[in-house]
């Protein structure tokens, strides 16, 4: 069944779209992450134009984050003051992300740059999970003690706050520059970036792994929000049938996801994780590499 | 509609020409009659491009040719170069007055009764298009790579067509064909020229329009999203909350 997206100015088979999100959620409900970093590729593979596919997912990951982050937020995970200072880098750095966005989409280079960014940080994410998951299986009996809390020169800079539920006393630039780099790569990306700030808020900010995940994606909510907002502004980009679609099949998948993932061990599941975002990766870099059917493309001035 | 249903129609429709009482007049005066099976198409959610049924009657049969043409847009055509490996946009050329649709049909191949100062004139086949370029810096060469281009991008998504032999006569008089319309197609008032050509002169000329618009929930979301941005987007946030409150309800439930 055929249905047309207003917004993309195309018909797309509506079981697609459904399978798509369902298997992105379950995904995202297996290993606990958004979803966006591959969901936004996949819709780029099937013809939606780059900028729709940005917009759309961004005011797709607003819904999954908010029903995430509620799940967090019962169980005391969310730390809101840190939450607040990611938020304000984050609104920062993503106003400055679609404007950079709506700039690259007047010089014809947006599509060049999306694909770009997603090979770098795929590539990146996917072979540094590779590594950990297989670093962690082959040492799975023995026991390591590691040390998360290393003092450098991070915490000698100034405006020191203290995050209680966090249990850190640390500069309130650090989680503003997280949130500032997040944000722009969640406008240009169409992502929430939790598989970047996820890392980052571990292992530079130190923060105790429960309260990551809940914090981020209350800051993911602001930050995707905002770059709805902005899309749908300046470059009139967020397709909202597309978005429901996409939601509706996330939800399930999530669900699925989520009773699945007590039962799978955590390594393995990590590992196939990282083989699925290194396969979008290589097939990112094998579309940017191959000779184009037609190097020609036409974009109508209006749609710019 | 079924190849057949469809020719049935046809048939049936150009015999309401020539039966009913004021058409045959105006192929006395003209020697030319057209219409169309639709004269607007809506673009819903089920939309899957358009078939159209041109039909008509001419007084001595001629070689016909129909040309339809989109609203006018300018365009941009980028060309890939190979930078570091990585194919990526360099350099680029702006057309004004660019048909978003363009389909010519005829009856014969057209280079068997037409000159090509003919085409140029009446903008028959694409090659003929008048599309003008503002850099007047580029060389011809260069301009015409990037016409090809175009005419070509545009032809792979069926947006131009050129189909010689379409236009089929039922009899000696009465004509037909079709007129497809991709999913991706423009909204807009669309053009349609039919010209009759009597030994290679044209001897008669009609034409018609037909519109193409979205209507129902996609045009009511595309002209929001246009127009007041701003309210769009704030609107998709709240029913992204919302709906990720009520997947979260059933979370809990379940």
């Amino acid at each position: 069944m055929q249905i047309y997206l207003p917004i993309a100015e195309m018909s797309v088979n509506i079981f697609v779209i459904l399978g798509m999100g369902g298997l992105v959620g379950l995904v995202s409900g297996l290993f606990g992450v958004g979803g966006g970093f591959l969901m936004t590729p996949l819709l780029i593979f099937i013809g939606i134009p780059p900028a729709v596919a940005v917009a759309t997912e961004a005011n797709q990951i607003v819904a999954a984050s908010v029903s995430g982050v509620l799940a967090h937020w019962r169980r005391g995970n969310v730390d809101f003051r840190m939450g607040v200072m990611l938020l304000i880098g984050g609104i920062i750095g993503s106003g400055f992300g679609v404007w950079l966005f709506t700039l690259l989409r007047e010089l014809g280079q947006i599509d060049l740059v999306i694909r770009l960014s997603f090979v770098i940080f795929l590539g990146t994410i996917g072979l540094l999970m590779l590594w950990e998951s297989t670093r962690t299986i082959l040492r799975q009996r023995r026991h390591i003690l590691t040390k998360n809390h290393h003092h450098n020169w991070l915490h000698g800079l100034p405006f020191k706050m203290r995050f209680r539920k966090s249990r850190l006393y640390i500069s309130a630039l650090l989680p503003m520059t997280v949130g500032l780099i997040v944000g722009i790569l969640s406008a240009i990306m169409g992502v929430g970036g939790g598989f970047i700030m996820v890392p980052a808020m571990i292992y530079i900010l130190g923060m105790p792994t429960s309260i990551v995940i809940g914090t981020s994606l209350f800051q993911i909510i602001f930050v995707t929000a905002n770059v709805t907002v902005l899309q749908a502004a300046t470059n009139h980009t967020v397709d909202i049938v597309l978005a429901l679609l996409l939601l509706i099949g996330g939800v399930v998948g999530a669900q699925i996801g989520a009773k699945f993932s007590n039962r799978l061990p955590g390594e393995q599941l990590r590992g196939l994780l990282a083989l699925m975002v290194l396969a979008v990766c290589t097939k990112l870099v094998f579309d940017l590499v191959t000779v184009p059917v037609d190097p020609y493309n036409i974009a109508d001035t209006f749609n710019l | 509609m079924h190849p057949l249903t469809h020719y049935a129609y046809s048939i049936f429709l150009c015999l309401g020409i020539v039966l009913s009482e004021g058409i045959p007049r105006a192929i006395a005066q003209e020697g030319l009659a057209i219409d169309l099976s639709e004269k607007v198409v809506d673009i819903t959610t089920g939309f899957v491009g358009s078939n159209l049924l041109l039909f008509g009657a001419a007084e001595e049969s001629g070689n016909i040719v129909v040309v339809v043409r989109g609203p006018q847009t300018n365009v941009v055509v980028r060309r890939k170069e190979r930078v570091a490996g990585i194919w990526m946009n360099r350099t680029q050329m702006e057309f004004s007055q660019v048909p978003a649709f363009y389909a010519v049909a005829s009856s014969q191949p057209l280079e068997t009764f037409l000159s090509k100062d003919q085409r140029k004139r009446l903008q028959i086949g694409p090659e003929y298009l008048h599309l003008s370029v503002a850099d007047p810096t580029l060389t011809l060469d260069e301009i015409q790579k990037f016409r090809d281009a175009l005419i070509r991008g545009r032809q792979r998504q069926e947006l131009y067509q050129d189909t010689p032999g379409t236009v089929i006569f039922i009899g000696e008089k009465l004509f037909r064909t079709d007129i497809k319309f991709p999913s991706t197609v423009a909204v807009g008032i669309y053009r349609v020229d039919v010209y009759q050509f009597l030994a290679g002169r044209l001897a008669n000329a009609q034409h018609t329009n037909v519109t193409i618009r979205k209507t129902g929930v996609e045009a009511e979301i595309y002209e929001f999203a246009h127009n007041r941005g701003l309210a769009y987007g704030v609107l998709a946030v709240l029913i992204a909350v919302m709906a990720g409150w009520l997947a979260n309800l059933m979370f809990r439930r379940t």
